[in-house]
């Protein structure tokens, strides 16, 4: 099942955590602090929020994130879609159309497909 | 003794007559003479011993009379898949008797889902329903189980969609039963409950009472307009197997009140960018709890906030800011097929929003192409446009580099195992569905573009590979395609009879 | 005191090389043991097999030329193999590098007292992959640990920058050196160095002043009845000391007004023949004008890339020997209009530039073993810190984690050796990092302190208990110079990594098989070509790799249609990796066959050069007759490159391997233009074919075609012609294979239709593809035609139909991939 969400969440504001009002020096610097922590291993850098839910990171994507920032056509583009009122996260499962999630348990399918 | 003989032969009559007459002659005989001949050797066993001689006795008019029942109730939920494929080859159950060892391949697949499957396992079973002879619905539900426990859900379900679909002489109804439990519980897992609703309205022949109680049920969750009262609700539930696993999505159902009968038009609500974006990603993960329409209004009003004058100056405005440089152009490039563009400047802000509108389509493209239906909106932005292009270019892609597969393999007269071509079959002709439902203008480009090289594949099949199953489905799937060419139609007609008997 | 860092950086140039150390504040260059920064890139292996680098090898270049070798730098990568007679040795051209390297790092241990173990060596920008991986090689066998790549139009501008204030504009590094030239845009932004553009020509340099000189001398002795033939390998020994003499004429011109050429006894087929030639500035710089100009275009060239105008330019930078010539230096500020810095050696810029960038990526060459403890030395805890050794960032962030485990470190503090500013004590994480932003002392390189504090109170001296950073521009991670990609079998190119994406990356596309793969078959294998180019059509871009899939390797056959993973993966040094992922049989494959390109024969460039006239005078015909003007010109404009090529391709015969290349390059070049051209004709013709196939198939269905088959053949008609105009070329395809279905469906109703189809396959037999087969059908069809029994010669005019030849140039042409994308 595809992730739907999977492109927004990378997001490369979202991926160095930094305000789509952030200046050039301060999204090289994030990102050089990100990639420092990355390379001495620690486990809290490699998570980051964003409003869809949790994601993770990796010195991969923090990388790719500032080159693609350093070119300002494609950060005008980011900055675009990085800024979402709140409130996006949330409503799924509320929902009375959402997924039935046991279905296969239920109805003696007994889901040890191999995934 | 003579009257469960008698009672054998009345069976197997009915059987065979239910699944085409033409094989009556030469399987009838075959089987009531081994049938009989397991009765009469265990008889003296009986004579001899007396309570248990009952018994015995018992358990062997069962076996002979309804081994389904045997199979089904005791050695499928047990999980065993050789003893299941063993004993449905020598017990020959009445309801697959058309196709033997594809049916005992058949509820050897369906033990299988019931414990860890191994790999050993799924593929002696695909083996063993690569030498089946002939291959029918039993077989394609199979084929489709094995799919589906080697994990991959959309060979699976493309598998399943053909043996929903195929002629009624050609499957038992329990097997058809079996697929489309499969694909509706697939469904519901997703939460795809549109696809629920088709899978469970059909005609009264086609009819399956569970499937149609899980669509009213669906109807109700999603909103449709169709649903029906609590009352009827309560009916369909209690009349439908499996209620205790179902009572807790019925509660549900009910709880959610019952849609108006005109959907309201929704007011287009013009909104800023922001809350637009916020209002797309909760409708993106849970796509299908709304209608095709709601979907295509949230992505317009994305478009038209992308192309209101608040979101156009503050891109300007960033561009300033972060000294962007006009216009590249890239030198060395060449163009296949299409002329150079004039090079006129344009501001850079068009080239921000065709981004930002290429990235929202590249997030759409996966969801549109797993479910057409999300597109039926009237009207559809200039995102969702790029997005259905897209897909349907792939699609139509995919779909003619099969037909070319096809005649090359025509030409060299190759064939591959039979899973493997019902598989492929079954995954050009989901392709070749999904393109109908996004552009139904399509349908003669698309029947042009397939009709020849599928058609004599099948005709290779049908006489060479002696696979008629799969070529009656084919002709017929191409026959539903065919109003625009008359003798074409004709043709595939004629094909479609003499394939059938 | 712990001994200062030392970053080693290494310009391997096509006729020269140098070295240049950089220890954190100075930067020198290093002297070679003759007492020169310019050590010749020129091997020699004598007799007993001893091997002479440099100077020395230089002096024999003239007198014994088949045992002295310079100039492998543009043939690494390649096949070609260089071969020593006098010893025997037969050496690739990596292996040559590695002796020049081996000897510029015992020069540096001769200067500094300690041998690198690692170094930044220069690529020219167009480099390729396959020839960075050699240079990474080369780098390897001379002994270094660990070798970083940095492109020389950056290693020059970080130098140049690094002496001066810089402003905000853009920047242009004009680098012409002995066999490349590389023109670069860079620009510096709030501190930050980017690579905006590369271009360049990889075979054009220095030597062609030298190669243009010799005609003039070659001109001049033909006038007094002397010929020396380019082409003849035997003039080969007379044409290498006509070069030799030239470079220093050249040299020599720089600074008087003629220079004169004087070679005695010069070894003429026997003959014994005295040169004695005076060359004067004026008519060199009529000759090498051409060649600066041709140089100045590619710079427009890039600059119109940009969308930059000439006005837009903040600073040129100029690299390389050649760039001397008081003409070129005339020409660019005539042409561009700026000035250059001064005080730049552009001869020794690029090792500078390189030693800088080390810095910047802290690749100290002092070799890591145990630190030998002074005493007095604090011995404390241990904590291993990531910090930018060099940025333009006024207040970057050290990141760190105490390596105890004890966890005796509960806070950690810097403060700046100057006293002037200290950071708060800063606990650590729970996953045991801090981060502490410290500031920097503009411009200049700023000492740090640090400390830490125990459990208990106490506070000690980490190890290390200091550390430096410079304040300076920064540079990103160096970019890929060409685009990368995996050829299609419809010869498109997948696209992996786009030109100037950052090193290191890696990338996964699913790809679908075009045809059944069975593990019977043997010798059969799915292809996997990997290309580099920026080209669309992939059997113009460079092939670079393939993985080939063996179809015995498959465990079971593989269906058209069925998904591969290609992954591919590129390091810093541009060493490339490549996997395919085959889910439904669950196989990996990563065995990459053919990182080096091949030798291309010299009569397949005849040929290849023979059909591009051929082409070239039919499209000029064609253009002619379509009355347009702009494809006709650009043709003619183009052709006097086809005698280029001729030339080289004669010179190649002689035994010049880099014309060979560099004839191989401007056919593919004019390849790409016919198809460009081509493809613009293509479209306007694509309109009147639409026109002219509806036409011929309403004429049929008007006659011989039922209702419903008219309305669908409008229908069809009009989505064809908004296809048209929408610039769809997939779907006008798609309907006008619909129209034309149509028309012959109708035409196949006509009485004598399957008469007229008869004779006409009846009269190509011979080309079908089984010529026995197809003779048997003709004879059963003639039978068929005397019995007047039109079914059945419609079955035998179909059958015949299907023994048509296949045309399967297509597939060749997308390098043989079997793979077509989503």
């Amino acid at each position: 099942m595809t992730d739907p969400l999977a492109a927004w969440r990378g997001n490369p504001f979202f991926v160095l955590g930094v305000s789509t009002q952030a200046s050039r020096a301060e999204v090289e610097r994030a990102g050089q602090k990100l990639l420092g922590l990355l390379a001495l291993g620690s486990a809290s850098a490699r998570h980051y929020d964003t409003p869809f839910g949790p994601a993770t990171r990796d010195a991969d994507s923090v990388r790719q994130a500032l080159a693609t920032l350093r070119d300002p056509n494609e950060r005008v583009v980011h900055e675009l879609l990085a800024n979402i009122a709140p409130g996006a996260a949330g409503k799924h499962t509320d929902h009375p159309g959402a997924a039935w999630k046991g279905a296969e348990h239920a109805l003696g399918w007994s889901g040890r497909w191999a995934e | 003794m003579g009257g469960v003989g008698l009672l054998i032969f009345i069976i197997l009559f009915f059987a065979l007559r239910r699944g085409g007459a033409s094989s009556l002659p030469k399987v009838f005989w075959q089987v009531a003479f081994w049938k009989f001949l397991m009765f009469v050797a265990v008889l003296p066993l009986i004579a001899m011993t007396g309570l248990v001689g009952v018994a015995v006795l018992v358990l062997e008019i069962i076996l002979l009379l309804a081994p389904a029942l045997v199979l089904r109730w005791i050695v499928v939920p047990l999980g065993v898949p050789r003893v299941a494929y063993w004993g449905a080859t020598y017990c020959w159950p009445f309801e697959v008797i058309h196709e033997s060892s594809a049916g005992a391949a058949f509820y050897g697949a369906l033990a299988l889902t019931r414990r860890r499957s191994s790999r050993q396992a799924i593929d002696w079973l695909e083996e063993s329903v690569n030498r089946a002879q002939p291959v029918r619905g039993a077989g394609v539900v199979a084929a489709g189980l094995l799919a589906a426990l080697r994990g991959d859900r959309h060979r699976a379900r493309c598998l399943f969609l053909v043996a929903d679909g195929l002629h009624r002489k050609l499957i038992p109804k329990r097997v058809r039963a079996i697929a489309r439990d499969w694909l509706v519980v697939d469904a519901a897992r997703i939460g795809n409950w549109h696809e629920v609703i088709r899978l469970g309205r059909r005609g009264y022949e086609d009819s399956l009472r569970w499937s149609y109680a899980i669509a009213r049920i669906g109807e109700r969750l999603s909103g449709d307009p169709r649903g029906c009262r609590a009352w009827r609700l309560w009916l369909c539930w209690l009349v439908a197997p499996r209620r205790l696993a179902t009572f807790a999505l019925l509660r549900r159902a009910l709880a959610v009140p019952r849609a108006p009968k005109q959907a309201a038009a929704e007011p287009a609500v013009a909104a800023d960018l922001p809350e637009a974006l916020a209002r797309l990603a909760p409708l993106l993960e849970n796509r299908y709890a709304h209608d095709g329409r709601s979907f295509a209004a949230s992505v317009c009003a994305v478009d038209a906030a992308l192309d209101g004058p608040a979101t156009r100056t503050l891109v300007g405005q960033r561009l300033l800011a972060l000294g962007a440089c006009s216009e590249k152009v890239e030198s060395g490039s060449l163009q296949d097929m299409r002329p150079p563009e004039d090079a006129t400047e344009r501001p850079d802000v068009d080239a921000v929003m065709s981004g930002v509108r290429a990235r929202l389509a590249d997030l759409l493209v996966p969801l549109i192409e797993e479910s057409p239906m999300l597109t039926s909106g009237e009207v559809r932005g200039p995102i969702l446009d790029q997005a259905v292009e897209r897909v349907r270019l792939r699609l139509f892609r995919d779909i003619e580099a099969q037909c070319k597969d096809y005649n090359d393999r025509l030409k060299g007269e190759t064939s591959l195992p039979t899973v493997a071509e019902w598989e492929t079959w079954a995954l050009m002709r989901d392709a070749a569905n999904r393109v109908l439902e996004l552009d139904p203008e399509s349908e003669i480009a698309l029947f042009h573009a397939m009709y020849v090289p599928v058609c004599n594949f099948a005709v290779f099949q049908h006489n060479k590979c002696m696979r008629r199953t799969l070529a009656h489905e084919i002709y017929s799937w191409l026959h539903r395609h065919s109003q625009s060419d008359p003798s074409a139609a004709q043709l595939l007609l004629g094909n479609v009879r003499a394939s059938e008997a | 005191m712990k001994p200062r860092p030392l970053y080693v950086g290494i310009d391997l140039g096509t006729s020269n090389s140098t070295a240049a150390v950089f220890d954190g504040e100075e930067l020198t260059v290093v002297r070679n043991g003759q007492g020169s920064v310019l050590t010749p890139s020129v091997v020699r292996i004598d007799g007993r097999g001893n091997v002479l680098v440099g100077a020395r090898a230089r002096r024999f270049l003239e007198t014994d030329p088949a045992n002295t070798r310079g100039e492998f730098k543009r043939l690494m990568g390649t096949t070609h193999t260089l071969e020593f007679p006098a010893s025997g040795a037969i050496r690739r051209p990596e292996e040559l590098a590695a002796d020049v390297l081996k000897s510029l790092r015992q020069d540096v241990a001769d200067q500094l007292g300690v041998a690198p173990q690692r170094a930044v060596v220069s690529v020219p920008a167009l480099f390729e992959l396959h020839q960075t991986a050699a240079t990474s090689d080369a780098a390897r066998c001379a002994g270094f640990e660990r070798v970083e790549l940095i492109q020389e139009p950056v290693a020059s501008a970080i130098a140049a920058g690094w002496t001066r204030e810089s402003g905000n504009g853009p920047w242009l590094v004009y680098d012409l050196g002995g066999g490349t030239f590389d023109v670069s845009l860079l620009e510096t932004q709030e501190g930050l160095l980017r690579v905006v553009g590369h271009d360049g020509d990889n075979f054009l340099g220095g030597r062609d002043f030298d190669r243009a000189l010799v005609d003039v001398v070659i001109a001049k002795l033909a006038a007094d009845g002397v010929v020396i033939d380019r082409a003849d390998p035997r003039h080969a020994v007379a044409l290498r000391r006509l070069r030799l003499a030239a470079e220093e004429a050249k040299i020599e011109l720089t600074r008087a007004a003629e220079a004169p050429i004087f070679l005695a006894g010069l070894d003429l087929l026997g003959q014994s023949v005295d040169v004695d030639v005076i060359v004067t500035r004026s008519e060199y710089e009529s000759l090498i004008a051409p060649i600066v100009d041709r140089s100045l275009d590619i710079c427009a060239r890039l600059l119109a890339a940009n969308g930059l105008g000439k006005d837009a330019l903040e600073r040129v930078v100029l690299v390389g020997g050649p760039t001397v010539t008081p003409f070129l230096r005339e020409r660019i500020r005539a042409v561009l209009g700026l000035g250059f810095g001064e005080g730049l050696d552009p001869m020794t810029l690029v090792a500078q530039g390189a030693a800088l960038f080390a810095g910047t990526v802290a690749l100290d060459g002092r070799p890591s073993g145990p630190a030998t403890r002074q005493v007095g030395d604090a011995a404390g805890p241990k904590v291993w810190l990531q910090f930018p050794a060099m940025t333009s960032d006024l207040s970057p962030f050290v990141v760190g984690k105490p390596l105890d485990r004890s966890g005796s470190v509960k806070k950690v503090k810097i403060d700046r050796a100057d006293g002037e500013w200290h950071s708060d004590p800063t606990p650590c994480e729970a996953d045991g990092t801090f981060a502490i932003m410290v500031r920097l002392l503009p411009r200049q390189n700023t000492s740090f302190n640090v400390s830490g504090e125990l459990a208990d109170g106490r506070t000690v001296a980490l190890d290390p208990p200091q550390f430096s950073i410079t304040h300076g521009t920064t540079l990103g991670e160096p970019p890929l110079s060409r685009s990368v990609g995996v050829a299609l079998a419809d010869n498109r190119v997948q696209i992996y990594f786009n030109r100037g994406s950052p090193l290191p990356i890696r990338r996964t596309f699913v790809l679908r098989t075009v045809e059944t793969v069975n593990p019977d078959s043997a010798g059969h294998a799915l292809k996997v070509p990997i290309v580099q180019g920026e080209f669309t059509l992939a059997h113009l871009c460079r092939l670079v790799g393939t993985l080939e899939i063996p179809a015995s390797a498959l465990t079971a056959a593989l269906p058209a249609g069925a998904d591969v993973e290609v992954m591919l993966e590129l390091d810093r040094g541009g060493q490339l990796r490549a996997r395919a992922r085959i889910a439904s049989i669950d196989q990996v494959f990563d065995q990459v066959a053919l990182l080096v390109t091949p030798q291309v024969p010299l009569a397949a460039m005849d040929d290849a050069l023979a059909k591009l006239r051929v082409r070239a005078a039919d499209l000029s015909r064609s253009a002619f007759h379509g009355r347009s003007g702009k494809a006709a010109a650009r043709l003619s404009a183009a052709l006097p490159r086809l005698e280029d090529a001729q030339r080289n391709i004669a010179a190649a015969r002689g035994g010049d391997l880099d014309a060979g290349e560099q004839a191989r390059r401007e056919l593919s070049d004019f390849d790409a233009l016919l198809a460009e051209v081509e493809a613009d004709q293509a479209w306007p013709e694509l309109g009147q074919e639409i026109e002219e196939s509806f036409a011929i198939a309403v004429s049929w269905v008007a006659g011989h075609g039922s209702e419903a088959e008219k309305s669908t053949l409008n229908n069809a008609y009009r989505a064809c012609k908004s296809a048209f105009v929408g610039k769809d070329a997939d779907e006008v395809q798609r309907q006008l294979g619909v129209i034309r279905r149509l028309g012959s469906a109708a035409y196949l109703r006509h009485p004598g239709a399957w008469d007229r189809e008869f004779e006409y396959c009846a009269a190509r037999v011979a080309e079908s593809t089984d010529i026995r087969r197809a003779t048997e059908l003709v004879a059963n069809g003639q039978e068929a035609i005397r019995k007047q029994d039109s079914a059945k010669l419609e079955q035998i005019v179909r059958a015949l139909w299907q023994l048509n030849p296949v045309d399967r140039d297509d597939q060749k042409l997308g390098h043989g991939s079997g793979l077509r994308s989503r």
